[in-house]
């Protein structure tokens, strides 16, 4: 089934390969030099990770002479990526399920029913992302610790769906409004209740646009430091970022760089895969989210 | 569409979400202003009462100034930068002329997916006194006489993380400004350079009004993300040298986090929100102009 998402342009038909002309040169010098700003310190990391330390301190810059595999298996054991990267994966899940499951719930009923402070809701909602979110570090702290889910997984978990709830509204509350209304009609009359129409109709139709949300927050969480910095009390329950950072922070130059190069990678891989796979979508849904706001 | 029992999937579809935001999102920033008049340990429960006496303190403290300036750079300097790259570079590559727009696009694009924690390593090597990529590339040019530790002196080190920050997002805005211009009108640019409309002109008197609303929307985005620096900046120089790179976000963690006191750094966070708030209010005034319309 062909489904747009809300704010899909009408692809040109053809699309011609760019031939380089002169008068572009200039131009292209520049943007080389920006794109090699990305790309060679991304390439730079993960040669490194494959470098002894020696060869390292000796030249940061020179491509390693044999390729180090064991440097990951030293990471994943001894540098414990191997279980930063397991919570990641475990938190990373189970937080998109809980966002996405909710989200969709709230955007569904905000998006499709007619009743008093709907409009108050979306924007009380919608308000969350209009705050930088280091404010609430402290008073989320507190207030976990309050309520006994402050060290471990739950208090994260459930920061993790509060704090991404208002974005993840406001990407699906325009995008049921899309949904076209003739089925959901017809499934009414055929004596459909609610929740029939929801999960058999409605869901089905919505699936670009939980995908679209679940990019976002599949990034967003993956790469998330702040709330699990103030969140997660031991060593045992770090995700990748919190990990990485404290090794960075931790050591000057005397010891194990080679592994903290391994967990950067460890830490890219996932995104640069993600994003090479739905780089589009990524952008469509940053601009649906901007034209229709 | 309504019917009459439609509350049967009103009720259970939102109310839990609501009571989640509600209790972890929106309580806490009151009670953060809560916390802002005790003196708190973050170790037990106990709180002191202290009335004004931490705002007393923040009035008078030099680093909270510091750090306020800075978070304005980053909001207001890094912001403008990052619009002005992000709408210039997103005009040459809406250009279907272009060679190679869809690969520069993509790659310019990728370091706003990527981990802060990740960015911020990777320029720590970059400005590396001894071996980063920075002096080097200078020493390469025949400007080595500029090579210097650019995060360890006081003069630079600001300068210095507002690029990476730039670096890391300006790709954004350039996805936001292509949507943008490719929601113009063909006809519209035709008419202008078959007029004898230069591509400068037509930047600026045609697609410029046109991208104003989206403009808006970033300028609003950039000030958010200014006033919201935290990870990029404790990890790459944890506030310092001398608390040159210091904002309000890592002044009120190591206030709370590291010297054990939850109510001073609230305090700060109690600034943070006064400001944010100001400025969200005088920015939704300003910018409160006709929409034009094609």
């Amino acid at each position: 089934m062909e489904m747009t998402t809300p704010a899909t342009r009408p692809v040109p038909a053809v699309q011609r390969r760019a031939r380089i002309r002169w008068e572009h040169l200039p131009l292209h010098l520049l943007f080389a030099l920006v794109a090699a700003s990305v790309v060679f310190p991304l390439a730079w990391v993960v040669y490194t990770s494959l470098k002894t330390n020696q060869e390292f301190f000796l030249n940061a810059w020179a491509l390693p002479q044999t390729w180090q595999w064991s440097n990951y298996v030293t990471a994943w054991t001894d540098g414990k990526f191997g279980r930063y990267f397991i919570n990641s994966i475990m938190v990373t899940s189970a937080s998109l399920a809980l966002i996405l499951s909710f989200s969709t719930m709230t955007a569904y009923v905000l998006a499709r029913f007619r009743f008093r402070g709907n409009q108050f809701l979306f924007n009380l909602f919608s308000a969350g992302m209009m705050f930088p979110l280091v404010m609430a570090m402290i008073p989320l702290f507190m207030l976990l610790k309050f309520m006994g889910l402050w060290g471990d997984w739950k208090g994260l978990l459930v920061a993790y769906l509060a704090y991404s709830l208002p974005f993840t509204v406001f990407v699906l509350v325009p995008f049921f409004k899309t949904l076209p209304a003739e089925m959901e009609e017809a499934a009414i009359i055929d004596g459909a209740t609610h929740f029939q129409v929801f999960g058999r109709v409605m869901l089905p139709l919505a699936r670009p646009g939980l995908l679209t949300a679940g990019i976002f927050n599949f990034l967003g969480i993956w790469n998330e430091y702040n709330l699990a910095l103030v969140i997660l009390g031991k060593a045992d329950y770090f995700t990748l970022p919190l990990g990485v950072a404290r090794l960075a922070v931790q050591q000057d130059y005397k010891s194990d760089w080679t592994t903290m190069f391994a967990g950067l990678t460890l830490v890219m891989l996932p995104t640069l895969l993600v994003y090479a796979v739905f780089q589009r979508r990524l952008a469509e849904g940053i601009t649906a989210g901007a034209i229709k706001g | 569409m309504y019917r009459r029992d439609q509350w049967k999937i009103i009720v259970p579809f939102l109310i839990p979400s609501l009571l989640i935001y509600v209790v972890f999102v929106l309580v806490p920033y009151f009670v953060g202003f809560m916390i802002s008049f005790t003196r708190w340990t973050g170790t037990s429960l106990r709180m002191r009462w202290l009335g004004l006496y931490n705002y007393t303190v923040l009035v008078q403290d030099p680093h909270v100034w510091t750090a306020l300036k800075n978070n304005l750079v980053f909001a207001f300097v890094g912001g403008a930068l990052m619009l002005l790259l992000g709408m210039l570079v997103g005009n040459a590559l809406s250009d279907s002329r272009l060679a190679g727009r869809h690969f520069y696009r993509t790659v310019f694009f990728f370091p706003h997916a990527m981990s802060v924690i990740a960015i911020a390593v990777l320029w720590m090597f970059i400005y590396n006194p001894q071996w980063g990529i920075f002096n080097g590339f200078l020493r390469l040019t025949g400007l080595g006489a500029l090579a210097k530790p650019w995060l360890g002196e006081t003069a630079y080190a600001l300068p210095a993380v507002v690029v990476t920050h730039v670096w890391a997002h300006f790709g954004f805005y350039m996805v936001l400004f292509i949507a943008g211009i490719q929601q113009i009108p063909a006809s519209l640019i035709e008419a202008a350079t078959i007029d004898g409309a230069s591509g400068r002109q037509v930047f600026r008197h045609i697609k410029l009004p046109l991208i104003l609303e989206i403009t808006k929307t970033a300028l609003v985005f950039v000030i958010i993300s200014g006033l919201n620096m935290f990870a990029l900046v404790q990890v790459m120089t944890a506030g310092g040298p001398a608390h040159a790179t210091e904002t309000l976000g890592t002044y009120l963690y190591q206030k709370a986090f590291r010297e054990n006191n939850f109510g001073y750094g609230s305090t700060v966070a109690a600034l943070l929100f006064v400001v944010t708030l100001t400025i969200s209010l005088s920015l939704q005034r300003f910018l409160k102009r006709e929409v034009i319309e094609y």
